[in-house]
């Protein structure tokens, strides 16, 4: 467990995401988080149980996480847009030649499919125009196979299990040229009580997902979402807040009956910005009367 | 979109009522019958009447019908003048007839009625208020007869707590059966571990597992007492953990793991474990604790009660097995100690209400002038109706049949000083002193009661839905009859371009609140309403109340809109 390497989390039009799944992985064992996967792809989106890297995570998570001295946060845009702007000369023409290579490399491994395809159908054909006694149209397709090994230049065919990597070109990507903690955003203290609750929950070793099907902002975990239940629906409300009474018994009806505690909390907010900050006060909540 | 609809002041004929005359139009007198034997408490007799009968004026108030004439029957046109005759000569009591009394309480925000005779009549014609001493039904004094043994009839409270009882009973019997296939397991693995011990020949002094239901209660229940108890005893003998209980302890992230360093499975000595910290069920999986947040975990399971808030702190009901050490106590209150020999007894400064006890109930109730009844006495009421200032104001203004009378001065208030007296009260604090902001025209009485007059007037019967976490709960009927089948929940809406420009906006809820709303009523059931309440801007409203209390009402507009999930699968 390397707990000094600090998690890079890319910020990209107002999302919070981690990439790499080693991070993600060391943010679920270390640090009680462990997100919400998002990656699908954009062609053919699957449905959320099938989604995959990368995670999101929520603004308060992140916050915490940043106080906790365990992530930074990166301006991923901006990184992006920088690294391609600033190349020197030899590793701008490095990056073009790559480029091409690759792009060289994909049409290479796209004529061989189309080839391949091309002998099978015209291998099927001529099945039947044997069937048939028909050979008329043997030579034509021989011609067609030959072409598209003309096409072919000479060399190994690519392994077919590079594929994946080789036909991924993505003209403008910029995964090798990027720092990784370039364009960190810096670290500012946010002095909203907004978050404290979740920030409170992950200190005190709790997971929490999203708990929006059970009507409240986080279901909370004691410990890794794969090996427990949730143990509380909770709710962070602002110190000076009013909290309808309607919310509170609908709140606690809803959770008794899935074998949970409704949780509210919140942070009383610190009189000065130096001041410590005070602890944050939670009430747990159940429906007596079922 | 429906708009609502004010009656001016004695309104003879009650829309509500409409169903019980087929001639809208003939309000004429006719001679009353059987009119008053409806307010007798008729469900005191044995086998009472059926429910029909009792309930079956929808409104506290009486309608005369003529009787139906028919053109091919002559006849029927001599009843008719028979009947319209009678009702010249002998005009029967001018509507409403009976005038109910009421009492405003400020400290409850709602109005007492005091007699028995208006409660019941009350409640039994239209259901309106709630008694205090009962879910809904005033039916104290029939509770208290049949735990007495003087009267057998049907309560729903004594029902619904035996069922509760029955319910907890199964839970603690399941909870006990799971307890002993774990002790089973344990019992085994002991076994087994003591095979393997003569084959290993150790000189560790002698290790006893905790098998006993005490032992096991006595188990250090968090990190914090592990980590109080390694200081007391020294670790006897490093054992794998094998056991569902030793599994369970493990940590489960790096930062306890830290803390916990080696944990000791033999640990459960009871004499050096402290009290108050071994209650909670002991196959509950261990969570990561850290030493500034043991308080969470005490309010885990506990309920929140108020009987037993302040002075006891160590009395805490907690969901969690009991073993009792005896046979013969099977059976627990809900007011013992979690685990009897572990907490100290406590002296109960108050009989705890959590039992359900009508006595007990009534004796801490502290508003009631007669709290002093020697048990033999015949039994009296103590029981009063409450009406939400809502139904008060429904009967005062939109039926005309109740007075409210101010506490103080026992004077009786009139219809514009109640309508002041409500809205100021809707507030929290109250705005009723001099210096306090204005009312509004969006203050939640105008708001909820425009959703009330409106429900009512179209024949429902709307009660208060707090218990599912809603503003209103809809019956058809009424409750006696069946299950509301929809749940209010009231959103005052700022459509109108004053507000508009004023830059007004209604509540803004999170999607969760919806889930949590819709969830709740499905549990149970019953669909969402939301109804939208469009509020007059206050010049308008202000000129509207200058003519009178029916024309600013007027001013506001319901819409309803009903929420409702849409299966593919069930709606084809």
């Amino acid at each position: 467990m390397e707990s000094t390497k600090l998690i890079r989390i890319a910020n990209i039009s107002g999302r919070y995401l981690v990439f790499d799944p080693d991070a993600v992985s060391a943010l679920r064992r270390q640090a009680n988080t462990n997100g919400t996967l998002v990656g699908t792809t954009p062609q053919q989106p699957t449905q959320n149980i099938f989604l995959g890297l990368p995670i999101e995570l929520r603004p308060e998570e992140v916050d915490a996480l940043i106080r906790t001295n365990v992530a930074y946060v990166v301006d991923d845009v901006a990184a992006h847009q920088s690294a391609l702007q600033s190349l020197d000369p030899d590793s701008r023409r490095a990056y073009v030649s790559s480029l091409r290579l690759r792009k060289q490399a994909a049409q290479k491994v796209f004529a061989e499919i189309n080839a391949h395809k091309a002998s099978i159908t015209a291998s099927k054909k001529n099945k039947n125009k044997e069937a048939r006694d028909d050979s008329s149209a043997v030579p034509s397709t021989d011609l067609g196979t030959a072409d598209s090994g003309a096409l072919k230049p000479d060399g190994n065919p690519s392994p077919r299990n590079s594929q994946v990597t080789l036909l991924g070109v993505t003209p403008t990507s910029s995964i090798n040229h990027v720092s990784p903690d370039a364009h960190a955003l810096p670290v500012e203290p946010r002095n909203s009580e907004k978050g404290s609750l979740c920030q409170h929950m992950l200190g005190s070793g709790y997971f929490m997902t999203p708990g929006l099907r059970f009507g409240s902002r986080y279901s909370v975990y004691p410990g890794d979402p794969l090996r427990f239940h949730a143990h509380f629906m909770a709710n962070e409300y602002g110190w000076e807040e009013e909290i309808p009474i309607l919310d509170i018994v609908g709140g606690g009806r809803l959770a008794t009956a899935v074998k949970k505690a409704f949780l509210i909390g919140g942070r009383k907010p610190s009189a000065s910005p130096d001041m410590v900050t005070s602890p944050v006060r939670t009430f747990s909540i159940e429906w007596a009367g079922m | 979109m429906a708009e609502m609809q004010v009656q001016t002041e004695p309104p003879s004929i009650g829309k509500a009522s409409a169903e019980l005359q087929p001639n809208p139009a003939a309000p004429a007198p006719a001679p009353a019958k059987a009119q008053s034997e409806a307010a007798v408490p008729a469900a005191q007799q044995k086998r009472g009447p059926s429910i029909h009968q009792i309930y079956a004026l929808p409104a506290p108030i009486r309608t005369f019908p003529l009787p139906a004439f028919y053109p091919n029957n002559p006849i029927s046109l001599v009843h008719v003048a028979y009947a319209w005759l009678g009702q010249v000569f002998r005009p029967p009591p001018a509507e409403p007839a009976v005038i109910h009394q009421g009492v405003w309480s400020e400290t409850t925000i709602s109005v007492h009625i005091k007699d028995e005779k208006s409660m019941r009549a009350l409640w039994e014609q239209g259901f309106y208020g709630k008694g205090n001493l009962s879910r809904s039904e005033p039916n104290w004094l029939k509770r208290e007869q049949v735990q007495r043994g003087l009267q057998e009839v049907h309560v729903s409270e004594i029902f619904t707590q035996q069922r509760r009882e029955e319910r907890a009973q199964a839970k603690w019997e399941r909870a006990r059966l799971e307890q002993e296939v774990i002790l089973q397991t344990r019992l085994e693995e002991e076994r087994l571990a003591a095979e393997k011990a003569k084959v290993v020949p150790d000189s560790t002094p002698t290790f006893v597992a905790p098998v006993g239901p005490l032992e096991l209660l006595a188990l250090p229940n968090s990190a914090v007492v592990v980590s109080r108890l390694e200081s007391i005893l020294k670790p006897l003998l490093l054992l794998a953990p094998v056991g569902p209980l030793q599994l369970l302890a493990l940590p489960n992230s790096a930062a306890d793991l830290a803390r916990l360093g080696k944990v000791n499975a033999s640990k459960a000595n009871e004499s050096s474990s402290p009290h108050g910290s071994s209650t909670e069920d002991s196959e509950e999986p261990r969570t990561p604790i850290t030493n500034e947040t043991p308080e969470i975990f005490r309010d885990d399971r506990s309920v929140i009660s108020s009987s037993d808030g302040a002075g006891n702190k160590t009395l805490k009901r907690r969901k969690s097995v009991r073993f009792s050490p005896t046979v013969e106590s099977a059976t627990y209150k809900a007011s013992d100690p979690p685990s009897p020999n572990r907490s100290p007894p406590v002296s109960y400064s108050k009989p705890s209400q959590a039992n359900g006890n009508g006595n007990a109930t009534s004796q801490t109730l502290p508003s009631l002038p007669l709290a002093s009844v020697p048990v033999s006495d015949p039994i009296i009421n103590k029981e009063h109706l409450q009406l939400t200032p809502e139904e008060a104001f429904f009967l005062s203004f939109g039926l005309g049949v109740l007075e409210v009378c101010d506490p103080a001065s026992g004077r009786v208030l009139s219809r514009q000083e109640l309508f002041s007296l409500f809205r100021q009260y809707s507030y929290f604090p109250p705005r009723n002193g001099p210096d306090e902001p204005d009312l509004e025209p969006d203050d939640g009485f105008l708001v909820h009661y425009a959703v009330y007059h409106h429900f009512r007037s179209l024949g429902w019967v709307p009660r208060g839905g707090i218990k599912f976490g809603v503003d209103w709960l809809l019956y058809t009927r009424g409750p006696v009859f069946d299950h509301a089948e929809f749940g209010l929940i009231v959103i005052p809406s700022y459509s109108d371009a004053w507000w508009k420009k004023q830059g007004k906006k209604g509540p803004r809820k999170p999607w969760s609140w919806l889930h949590s709303v819709v969830r709740v009523l499905s549990h149970v059931t019953k669909s969402l309403v939301l109804i939208y309440v469009d509020v007059p801007p206050p010049h308008k409203f202000e000129e509207g109340l200058k003519k009178g209390i029916t024309e600013a009402m007027k001013l506001y507009k319901i819409r309803e809109v009903m929420v409702k999930r849409w299966s593919s699968n069930r709606n084809r």
